[in-house]
């Protein structure tokens, strides 16, 4: 019974006391006033603050992308005439992200010239690699005189400048004394540093992992299956890739008997690191870009009979297949090897 | 409830009761509405400046300017900045560039692509600009170049005269 006697008691003294009415007025007012700020004020200033968050997240996330983009230019500058160069080579992309170059801006330091050939639109995936030469290769009008030092880079959509590889451009050097040492020695060089060989107690089956890096380089046992490994690149002068096939091999020819004494080595496949001797193979060498070739063979036939182990005989490496339309053949006849039973 | 109205109606005490609380509740009513409308309004208020503040900010945040190529001609004293706008945001305006921490304002930005005469650079547009840098930059050195766009972003490079 207390309660109901309180309310009215209380409901009484506000009728009579006009004060205690308007307060609760004001106080719904002062709520409403409370309300109106805390969710415009407070909900809009965290709705923003969440755009900046984003844009934020956003912008690093882009600035971290841009830092992992890794596209590697294994690219040549070249003459093509006295108004126009030609980027030969290849792009690739060694990041983990899609890439997309733009343009590609030349420049002659002695003339003093530059310019630019946008846009490109060269979409590079992950891992991917395009190859520019011969019709894809990418030419840029720019005023030049033979033996200038011409130079390139690449801009991408992220905005990263790609300059030549420094250590394919101290490989390849200038391409306009490339292009005058091919005409003199043939479009294909041979890496010295890379020459090694494996050896097998016998013929490998298709498909048989190659062994372990034999420790002598250039010296040859006569009684195994030995598997030459060479890298050549292509230098031609202009531009074109090369291809070569199953007519090419390694020769050799002594003259430490009194009969002539020969051997050869064929180009064979090796794919995966496993060895497929009886298996047909084209390789394609492609302007400026190392590639490694595999010629197996043995002169177990051979031992004692036309080849005298322990002399230094030369290898040839003989070349053949076709650059461009046409047909090409080299000799790279600069390798000797120790011959041992 | 009849006769108590009645008697609430006679009773001179009670209805002056009744009209002082009306008027006082109207009066508070008048004031709330005003001081809610004053509130709602400054809370815009402050809701704008606030959304105009993020916006600059987010904007800066998102330009983006890379130098692609500078080139000194030490024959005629001329300077062109080839730039790429590879941010997210158009209408990005070079206001004004420093070379060797001395300023120049009057930048007149062109497309790389076609040469038109444009105001600002939209996002992955290439574009350039040339000026006479006064004093002359001496031929053989490495100069710091700066641009400062109108949104108060800045770009810093070096480049050989």
């Amino acid at each position: 019974m207390l309660a109901p006697l309180r309310l009215r008691k209380t409901r009484r003294s506000l009728i009579s006391d006009s004060r205690g009415f308007s307060s609760i007025v004001g106080a719904v007012f002062a709520v409403l006033v409370m309300f109106s700020l805390i969710s415009t004020v407070f909900v809009w200033s965290l709705s923003q603050n969440t755009l900046y968050n984003n844009t934020v997240t956003q912008t690093r996330q882009a600035d971290l992308d841009r830092s992992n983009e890794k596209i590697v230019a294994n690219v040549t500058v070249s003459r093509v005439d006295g108004n126009k160069v030609a980027v030969n080579g290849t792009l690739e992309n060694d990041g983990s992200l899609s890439a997309q170059i733009v343009t590609l801006w030349a420049a002659d330091a002695n003339q003093k010239t530059y310019n630019f050939t946008s846009p490109l639109n060269i979409t590079l995936k992950p891992g991917n690699v395009t190859t520019l030469s011969g019709s894809t290769a990418i030419n840029v009008t720019l005023a030049n005189v033979p033996e200038d030092s011409l130079s390139c880079w690449f801009i991408s959509e992220r905005g990263n400048t790609i300059s030549k590889n420094p250590y394919f451009a101290a490989n390849t050097g200038n391409s306009v004394i490339h292009a005058n040492v091919t005409q003199g020695i043939g479009s294909v060089a041979m890496d010295f540093s890379a020459f090694w060989h494996y050896d097998f107690p016998s013929s490998p089956a298709q498909g048989t992992p190659l062994p372990s890096q034999s420790p002598a380089n250039y010296t040859v046992s006569a009684s195994k299956y030995t598997v030459f490994h060479v890298v050549l690149t292509d230098f031609d002068p202009l531009g074109q890739n090369i291809t070569l096939n199953g007519n090419s091999s390694i020769y050799i020819l002594g003259p430490h008997s009194s009969t002539v004494m020969w051997g050869t080595w064929k180009l064979v496949n090796v794919t995966g690191g496993k060895i497929y001797p009886s298996s047909g193979v084209l390789y394609n060498l492609y302007m400026g870009v190392p590639t490694v070739l595999y010629f197996s063979g043995d002169l177990t036939d051979l031992t004692g009979k036309q080849i005298d182990p322990n002399h230094v005989y030369p290898l040839n490496i003989l070349l053949f297949g076709t650059k461009g339309n046409d047909d090409y053949g080299q000799n790279i006849p600069f390798v000797s090897v120790y011959l041992v039973n | 409830m009849q006769p108590r109205f009645l008697k609430l109606l006679k009773s001179r005490r009670a209805v002056s009761a009744v009209i002082s609380n009306l008027i006082l509740i109207a009066a508070v009513i008048v004031v709330g509405f005003a001081v809610l409308a004053w509130a709602q309004s400054q809370s815009s208020n402050y809701n704008n400046q606030y959304s105009s503040v993020i916006s600059s900010d987010t904007n800066q945040l998102r330009e983006r300017m890379v130098f692609e190529y500078i080139y000194y001609d030490n024959a005629h004293n001329n300077l062109t900045v080839y730039l790429m706008n590879f941010g997210t945001i158009d209408n990005v305006n070079v206001t004004t560039v420093y070379v060797n921490n001395t300023p120049n304002s009057t930048i007149a930005l062109r497309l790389l692509s076609s040469g038109a005469s444009i105001s600002s650079l939209n996002a992955t547009q290439e574009g350039y600009f040339s000026i006479s840098p006064s004093p002359s930059l001496v031929p053989g050195t490495n100069c710091p170049i700066k641009i400062i766009t109108a949104r108060g972003s800045s770009f810093v490079g070096t480049f050989a005269t």
